[in-house]
């Protein structure tokens, strides 16, 4: 549960954040950006619990559209709350990284040329621009998973996920030390097999390094 | 002499010739960063919100219209209403008087986590930098072992390990510190915890500085003229990683605040009956269908605190370091 729910996290954080930041670079400086930005902060600076209460308080109390907790698989409705409180947070960081590197590709001399060579404004930003700027961006991914490993301590609670996250928090609570020193050992492995990933991948984004 | 080899702005004011006519008046660094700052609507948002904040939490005995722990078990769960503002909860308890003494505790996380940014962080950066060799290696090393980790992870094992061996002491420090935990509320536990990981940045951030720093001229100028290691150190270096290390500091906040309320709502961190928002918001999430303004106010409020904290943080890095500006 907890791998499905962690994965489905990381890709609402790439499909929503680099957009979004991408959205706020072009129209930079417009009330798109401001708005952007403004959802970043909110993003970044609150904690996971406090996203998912408050999104099960819009969603489900008031609006009554999703459940308010359980979990059927990642298929099911009832993912989406813990998967947007989750994400949301990694989305935000994204969102700010791909909106600095991308304003910082977008002076370089390449992209003049590509402008005088008249090719238009859409396809600078999508072809020209976005693969140099992502270079940061994927290197912050991995970091991010962090977010997502101690967002889903409260968030799989929370919404009565049964995942290690929970598993964590009542080995916690239970004082049932075994476990918690099994599931923190599975948790630093996966953080360094990330960490190493994201060193390697360094090579393959920018030719310019090279590992010896 | 050796305060006139400082750099930085007051360098800049000083050389402007009196009685000259001049474009604008010549500020001193501090006041360019606060006229930049006041400009800054969202840090100014920031700032005010923060300063009220303050205000309640010194006044909150003042404000608050009942005693946070008093009950009344005629009027529980109650709605939002004249007598109670923000309503009662499944003790009776008013949700405004706790919600105002909870800034208290946040507060007082926010506090020492800055205390030890400044008695733990800054000499520590500053040392590892200035000496270099083991002194580095010994610090940096310790820096990027605890960095290793995710560091609410940390806290929580930490602070598990802590509740453990406190409640039930053996020898006489660990009783001493034990009984502290227990006359504040558990929060002693949590400061410890939080005290592992709040200095790691900005060591890491000052000692980076100091090794730019220690080559320049003014060092050079300020050794000559007979300066000591320590005067060096905390005269002439320590001056010129201020900007960073504030800003580093204010972002370190929320942080603080967010984990402690996040170590209080999973029942590890301060002990009920003492109203952090951490606990508000899991007392809140118990009846949440039923009742939920017990959970609505203190998730915006926590919220709320955290975002304004992170404009006053942008605010002042914009502020104290134009160039590390995007646009």
């Amino acid at each position: 549960m907890s791998v499905q729910l962690g994965l489905a996290s990381i890709l609402f954080a790439l499909f929503v954040g680099i957009p979004l930041g991408a959205l706020a670079a072009v129209k930079h400086n417009t009330w798109i950006d401001y708005l952007s930005s403004l959802v970043t902060v909110t993003g970044i600076s609150t904690p996971p619990f406090v996203r998912v209460v408050l999104l099960i308080l819009f969603f489900s109390l008031f609006l009554a559209w999703l459940p308010t907790g359980g979990w059927e698989g990642i298929w099911d409705v009832r993912a989406i709350i813990p998967v947007i409180a989750i994400g949301s947070g990694p989305a935000a960081i994204l969102a700010r990284y791909t909106r600095s590197s991308l304003l910082e590709v977008q002076g370089q001399d390449y992209i003049r040329t590509a402008r005088a060579k008249g090719v238009r404004e859409g396809a600078i930003t999508a072809v020209h621009a976005m693969k140099n700027a992502l270079i940061p961006v994927v290197t912050v991914t991995g970091v991010t998973l962090a977010n997502v490993i101690t967002g889903a301590f409260f968030v799989e609670r929370i919404y009565g996920v049964p995942g290690i996250g929970r598993q964590f928090i009542d080995s916690v609570t239970g004082r049932d030390y075994p476990l918690l020193l099994g599931i923190v050992l599975v948790f630093a492995v996966v953080i360094m097999i990330v960490n190493l990933l994201t060193d390697l991948s360094y090579g393959y984004l920018d030719p310019r390094i090279r590992y010896r | 002499m050796t305060t006139r080899v400082e750099g930085g702005a007051s360098r800049v004011a000083r050389s402007r010739v009196a009685g000259e006519p001049q474009p604008r008046r010549a500020r001193g660094l501090w006041r360019d960063a606060w006229y930049r700052l006041t400009r800054n609507r969202a840090a100014v948002v920031g700032l005010f919100f923060v300063v009220l904040l303050v205000l309640v939490a010194l006044l909150a005995s003042i404000l608050a219209p009942y005693s946070f722990d008093r009950q009344d078990l005629e009027s529980t769960d109650l709605g939002p209403s004249g007598a109670h503002l923000l309503g009662t909860d499944q003790l009776g308890r008013d949700q405004l008087s706790r919600l105002l003494y909870g800034s208290r505790i946040s507060l007082a996380v926010a506090f020492v986590d800055v205390l030890i940014v400044v008695v733990v962080g800054v000499p520590l950066g500053l040392a590892a930098g200035f000496f270099g060799r083991w002194v580095d290696t010994l610090v940096m090393r310790t820096v990027d072992v605890l960095l290793a980790f995710p560091s609410l992870l940390l806290v929580i094992v930490v602070i598990t390990y802590l509740r453990a061996v406190l409640d039930q002491p053996q020898g006489a420090f660990l009783a001493v510190v034990g009984g502290l935990d227990k006359v504040t509320g558990g929060l002693l536990g949590v400061f410890i915890a939080l005290g592992l990981v709040s200095w790691l940045t900005v060591a890491r951030l000052v000692r980076g500085q100091v090794l730019s720093l220690k080559e320049k001229e003014f060092v050079e100028a300020a050794r000559m003229v007979g300066g000591t290691n320590a005067r060096i150190m905390f005269r002439h270096l320590l001056p010129n990683t201020l900007a960073p290390v504030i800003v580093a500091a204010t972002f370190g906040i929320p942080g603080a605040i967010a984990t402690e309320a996040g170590l209080s709502f999973l029942g590890l961190g301060v002990r009920p009956p003492n109203p952090s928002w951490g606990i508000l918001i899991a007392e809140g999430l118990r009846a949440m269908r039923a009742f939920p303004h017990e959970m609505i106010f203190p998730a915006l409020t926590l919220a709320i605190t955290l975002i304004c904290f992170n404009f006053l943080g942008d605010g002042l890095r914009d502020a104290l370091d134009p160039k590390l500006r995007v646009d």
